[in-house]
């Protein structure tokens, strides 16, 4: 018999625990031709900010000893044009669908939201809690306990959609984050985004890409991110999505054991769009294999 | 368009540090335009992750089509050792490929003036292929005269060559932007559009050209690519109406739409 391999996050049921992260999957359209996405367990869009942003000068993206550095710099078309021209395909999915959104201060985070929330159909919204704080000048939002419990506080003030926090493995302690995410009654808590990284150019003696360094994903990433999900686990009941490195079934599978109920890919479908689905079929043979059932049986395992 | 693994034919040096990789895909061979490229996974190691970008050079018949590549770096050098008989994993035909005259007519009385440096030349000659009909002027642009490479086939293809090396080992000695702006002088076919690939900054200098003459131009860019297909964003170009991405949008582009000046 065919194992099940449905998992939920909170409310929202998916029918595999394979996620598209975000930033790697656009908003649907393009990767539609090489995947089927009504396959997946769910798509993040790359994250949109209130107005667009041009992004980073190339070259903005290196390849580099297990994995590759990008600094796209956020390019997106702005909330805006994301709600009249890239909705209405991600609508048509019968999958979920979480939108991610970027914000300078906590209450841009809010205004998103805001908007979000009259939208039709948006499964959950996912803070990218990786970027500037302007208000605290270099900091993430993310690297701050404090600030973070008062985003997600004022987004859920706005909205009832479900909130994923997407946390940053850029601080000292995960854990004080996930708290603080927890605390806040955050619905999900996604980790993690990358790590920053650079390249030197030794032809032209100067930082090869254009945003001068960027962020470092891949296989490169996946047992630091691993541990934050296992430390992560080990203090919230939170529902968690693993990310980080995870090229195939067995990657995800350790994730799910380290204590998330579903995982997100990245790096894996710009290498081959169609990755998900055969991460989806590995994860579906190791059931079969090890005559497990159902993969929730798997979730947060290695903790007990 | 699903992903494909793809049968090796032939893999073989031609001068060196340049191979001629042949493959068998009807798929490919019957629905791709020139000016498209492959997106190859040139290893299964985890230090070679990205795909490789590479033009389809030429289509041999209905099954079997040719790539051309130099070797510049550690994804093109694993490709170098692939052998006859083993397969590759290629997605594509990718990208818009060049706007072609229209009708028959039209590439009749259509001037076309290629201009290649370097390894640019490999997509210009399935472009060459599809433009059979109209009358061909190459300029071929390379460091030394071993660099200087299909001009057997475009003289079979009834082409007029320009020859330009930096060394001067063969033709005219200097930049092959330098040898297309003496020779725009003394052109003067009403009807004419400029073809070019190779680096930025051969590039630019046609593009001017182009311009001051009042010529078409069509040219064709790399960039450091993520996912070929458009979604990463990681290969854009600067164009006037902002950046826009060289795997989908392009990689030809016209070269008015280029913002020349922040490039
Ligand atoms: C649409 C398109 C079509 C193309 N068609 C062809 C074709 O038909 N034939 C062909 O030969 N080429 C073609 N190219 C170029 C080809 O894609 C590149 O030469 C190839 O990707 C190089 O891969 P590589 O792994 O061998 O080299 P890489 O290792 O990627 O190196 C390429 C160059 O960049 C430098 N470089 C790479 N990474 C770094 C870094 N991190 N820091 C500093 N420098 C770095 C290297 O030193 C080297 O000079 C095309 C490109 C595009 C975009
Ligand atoms: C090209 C690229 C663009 C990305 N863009 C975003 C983004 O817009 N928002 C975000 O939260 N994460 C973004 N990420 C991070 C991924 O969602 C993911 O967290 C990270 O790449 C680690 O997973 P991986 O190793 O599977 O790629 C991006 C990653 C890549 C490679």
């Amino acid at each position: 018999m065919k194992p099940d391999i449905s998992v939920k996050l909170c409310s929202i049921k998916l029918q595999n625990p394979i996620i598209l992260a975000s930033g790697t999957c656009g908003f649907g359209e393009e990767i539609a031709k090489f995947l089927n996405l009504n396959k997946v367990g769910a798509l993040i869009t790359k994250t949109i900010t209130l107005k667009p942003k041009e992004g980073n000068p190339p070259p903005r993206i290196a390849e580099v000893e297990g994995g590759i550095i990008n600094s796209i710099g956020l390019e997106n078309p702005g909330i805006k044009s994301f709600v009249k021209d890239k909705l209405p395909f991600l609508r048509k999915l019968k999958i979920p669908f979480f939108v991610s959104i970027s914000g300078e201060t906590e209450d841009e985070f809010a205004e998103l939201a805001k908007i979000l929330d009259k939208e039709k159909n948006i499964s959950a919204i996912e803070l990218n809690l990786s970027c500037p704080n302007l208000k605290q000048g270099k900091n993430l939002f993310g690297q701050d306990p404090k600030i973070t419990y008062e985003t997600i506080k004022k987004v859920k003030e706005v909205t009832s959609i479900p909130i994923i926090a997407k946390l940053t493995p850029q601080v000292k302690d995960i854990t004080e984050i996930a708290l603080a995410c927890h605390k806040a009654n955050c619905d999900i808590i996604s980790l993690i985004n990358t790590i920053p990284a650079m390249v030197i150019d030794l032809r032209t003696g100067k930082p090869f890409l254009g945003g001068i360094s960027g962020g470092l994903s891949g296989p490169a990433i996946k047992t630091v991110a691993l541990k934050m999900v296992y430390d992560v686990a080990k203090v919230v009941d939170t529902p968690i999505i693993g990310c980080g490195g995870i090229m195939n079934g067995k990657d995800a599978v350790e994730f799910i054991l380290a204590g998330a109920s579903a995982v997100s890919v990245g790096t894996a479908n710009l290498i081959s769009p169609d990755s998900a689905q055969k991460t989806t079929e590995e994860i579906e043979n190791y059931l079969i294999q090890r005559k497990i059932n159902s993969v929730k049986k798997l979730i947060g395992k290695s903790l007990d | 368009m699903p992903l494909r693994q793809i049968l090796i034919l032939n893999n073989k040096e031609i001068t060196s540090g340049y191979f001629l990789m042949k493959l068998s895909s009807p798929r490919i061979a019957q629905n791709t335009l020139p000016g498209q490229f492959l997106h190859i996974k040139c290893s299964t190691n985890n230090n070679l992750l990205l795909r490789r970008p590479l033009s389809i050079h030429r289509v041999i018949n209905k099954d079997t089509i040719e790539i051309l590549y130099k070797v510049v770096g550690k994804g093109t050098l694993c490709l170098s050792k692939k052998k006859k008989g083993e397969k590759i994993d290629c997605i594509g035909p990718l990208g818009n490929g060049f706007q072609l005259p229209k009708t028959d007519n039209q590439k009749h009385k259509t001037e076309i003036i290629l201009v290649a440096g370097g390894i640019g030349i490999a997509p210009l000659i399935f472009l060459s292929q599809e433009l059979a009909k109209s009358r061909i002027v190459a300029f071929l642009g390379a460091k030394t005269k071993d660099e200087i490479l299909c001009a057997k086939e475009l003289k079979n293809m009834n082409a007029e060559i320009h020859v330009s090396t930096e060394d001067g080992s063969l033709g005219y000695k200097g930049l092959v932007s330098n040898l297309l702006k003496n020779k725009l002088l003394t052109l003067n076919s009403k009807l004419s559009i400029i073809y070019a690939c190779g680096p930025k900054g051969m590039l630019k200098e046609i593009a001017l050209l182009s311009k001051e003459h009042q010529i078409p131009c069509q040219v064709s860019f790399e960039q450091f690519m993520g996912c070929g297909i458009g979604i990463c964003n990681a290969c854009v170009i600067r164009t006037k109406q902002g950046y826009k991405r060289v795997c989908k949008d392009g990689p030809v582009f016209d070269a008015e739409e280029i913002d020349w000046e922040k490039i």
